[in-house]
């Protein structure tokens, strides 16, 4: 088991590596130069904007550039913001709550609503709870977030008034409570679209399951229904599922800036829309980069979970 | 050869999702061809005498922010958000084949490739857009390759997987023993075996693709702020939505109309063509 989790997390490195070099290379993509972003609104003379390119290196060979770009994210030092000059990691620092806090809980009500209800509905397959399953799911996958949540928005928050309408408070300010009751629409619009798509998942991966040979022969062995379903086609039914998790996790993340929009709430996915508008690229490359961490950190936790539920499972 | 005759619920139950989700996207095509039939007013012309009036006689669905027609800027909003979603669906299985082949076909290549692929697919699918629509810039072309690329990895890995497992099969090992060239083998056995999942994958992936769409239009970018588009609609109206809901009632149906008929289209497809995965 260890030494299949150190296997994986050395395996992690050349992945890394790729995603750096990546995000280095479509950053080198973006067209104009990020000079624009710093001298917005001043008056500078092509020489000026010159020299300043030349002092921040834009002017040094590639690989240099490179080289420079991948110590300093190693050393930590993540590079300044075009236009704030701070720290690009203290611009998520200050804003990444938020976001976290509205993913984790919707990934944990993603996954307690999902896989019960999805593992129900197989198991009562042709039911009336079947149906009624498979076609709120189908519903509920047709609506996008944001109109999830401006719909949360305008039943629970205004016209139940709930829950409040807009904003966020840092658990700093009051608590920890707090902040989840403000999280809790934003979590719930976010959730309900992967909810739908992950008790599908759940269902027909089951549904499949069900139909292997050594469920017929856990049968004929005379096991009761409740220990076939529960030990040997969840167990099997969730090794699977948990991919799909990871990427709900990351497409969560990816989303945030819609869910932030329509709630009004400062975090990582705004940060990212606001970057890009101001063409400050050192800041967008940084959340692009951090989400993928995160995304690869969550990945690296369900793979050793999968082995846990799986010990077949080799990685190649 | 005598067609089966299937009893009126079984053929409900087989081909109802693909009717039903026919029907909708063909109304919903039809509204986005003869838009400029079914609307006297231009979907861009603003008139500031008649802002945010509630439906009427005169404007059926009511007019937004700046009194343009509603009606008429979500009919030609839905001309964006087809083109866009079905350009992105075919660059994705045209792109996706290519790569997926070549990395099935020559494992030196997939090696490098797939790396490639795993990095594009650990970047969140509307970051990777965010990205690429600052590379590429606004615009509906620019649009459909930003979004194309984000959905490029899982088509190539599934032809991939596709491929992997035919050339284990006998009649390719027999027909390569033969003498056949690979691209004989690719054209004449692997893309009419793929062929069904392709297809599969391009018409189920059309809702997703006009989800996200959505929601890049409806975070301002990819496109113009004055082509009209469902998503930016409901941003506009958005901070009005407790006075006046219709501003982005109407906008927010017409994306979930739109939507459930290409699900209901692509499950249908896939129940069609692959009983398999049901």
């Amino acid at each position: 088991m260890v030494k299949y989790a150190i296997k994986r997390i050395l395996l992690l490195i050349p992945t890394l590596a790729v995603v750096l070099t990546l995000v280095f290379c479509l950053m080198r993509l973006v067209p104009g130069s990020p000079v624009y972003a710093m001298i917005e609104g001043e008056e500078y003379t092509p020489e000026e904007i010159y020299q300043l390119e030349e002092e921040l290196g834009f002017h040094d060979p590639i690989w240099e550039q490179y080289l420079r770009y991948v110590g300093g994210i190693l050393k930590g030092d993540w590079g300044e913001s075009y236009v704030s000059h701070k720290p690009v990691m203290q611009a998520i620092l200050n804003v990444w709550e938020p976001t976290i806090l509205i993913t984790i809980m919707a990934t944990i009500i993603t996954v307690v609503i999902a896989i019960p209800v999805g593992v129900l509905s197989a198991t009562h397959r042709n039911s009336l709870l079947d149906y009624f399953v498979t076609s709120t799911s189908m519903a509920s996958m047709t609506i996008p977030t944001f109109c999830w949540g401006l719909l949360l928005c305008y039943f629970v928050a205004y016209k139940m008034d709930l829950f409040p309408i807009l904003g966020y408070e840092y658990i700093e300010k009051n608590g920890f409570w707090n902040a989840v009751y403000f999280a809790a629409l934003p979590s719930i619009s976010l959730g309900l679209h992967h909810v739908a798509s992950l008790a599908r998942l759940t269902r027909s991966t089951m549904l499949d399951v069900l139909n292997q040979d050594y469920i017929r022969t856990a049968k004929a062995k005379g096991l009761p229904r409740r220990k076939i379903f529960y030990k040997h086609a969840l167990k099997n039914t969730l090794s699977i599922v948990a991919t799909s998790i990871a990427y709900s996790i990351a497409s969560m993340l990816g989303g945030s800036a819609v869910t932030e929009r329509v709630f009004g709430i400062r975090g990582m996915g705004t940060l990212a829309v606001s970057s890009l508008t101001q063409r400050d690229y050192n800041q967008e490359q940084a959340i692009v980069l951090f989400t993928a961490l995160i995304c690869l950190g969550v990945n690296l936790l369900l793979d050793i979970f999968y082995k846990i539920l799986d010990p077949r499972i080799e990685y190649e | 050869m005598k067609m089966r005759r299937l009893k009126p619920l079984r053929f409900l139950q087989k081909y109802g999702r693909l009717i039903i989700g026919g029907a909708i996207i063909a109304v919903v095509l039809f509204g986005a061809i003869f838009a400029p039939l079914l609307t006297d007013y231009d979907p861009e012309k603003i008139n500031v005498l008649n802002v945010k009036k509630p439906p009427s006689a005169e404007h059926i669905l009511g007019t937004d922010l700046y009194g343009r027609d509603m009606l008429s800027r979500i009919l030609y909003g839905s001309r964006t958000t087809l083109i866009v979603a079905l350009g992105v669906q075919t660059l994705v299985t045209i792109a996706g084949t290519i790569l997926g082949l070549i990395c099935g076909y020559y494992s030196k290549a997939e090696k490098f490739l797939m790396r490639i692929l795993d990095a594009f697919s650990t970047i969140p699918n509307l970051l990777l857009c965010l990205m690429m629509v600052s590379i590429f810039g606004a615009g509906t072309i620019n649009l459909i390759v930003a979004m194309s690329i984000s959905a490029i990895p899982g088509t190539a890995r599934m032809v991939r997987n596709q491929v992997l497992s035919l050339r284990e099969k006998e009649y390719i090992e027999s027909e390569k023993a033969m003498g056949a060239s690979d691209l004989r083998t690719v054209g004449l056995h692997i893309l009419p075996a793929c062929s069904s999942y392709l297809i599969v994958r391009f018409s189920s992936g059309l809702a997703g693709s006009v989800l996200s769409m959505t929601s890049l239009s409806y975070l301002g970018l990819g496109l113009s702020p004055l082509i009209p588009s469902w998503g930016g609609m409901v941003y506009e109206g958005q901070n009005f939505m407790f006075g006046t809901p219709h501003l982005v009632f109407y906008p927010a149906l017409a994306i979930c109309i739109a939507v459930f008929g290409f699900s209901l289209l692509g499950d249908g497809v896939r129940d069609l063509l692959d009983p398999k995965l049901r």
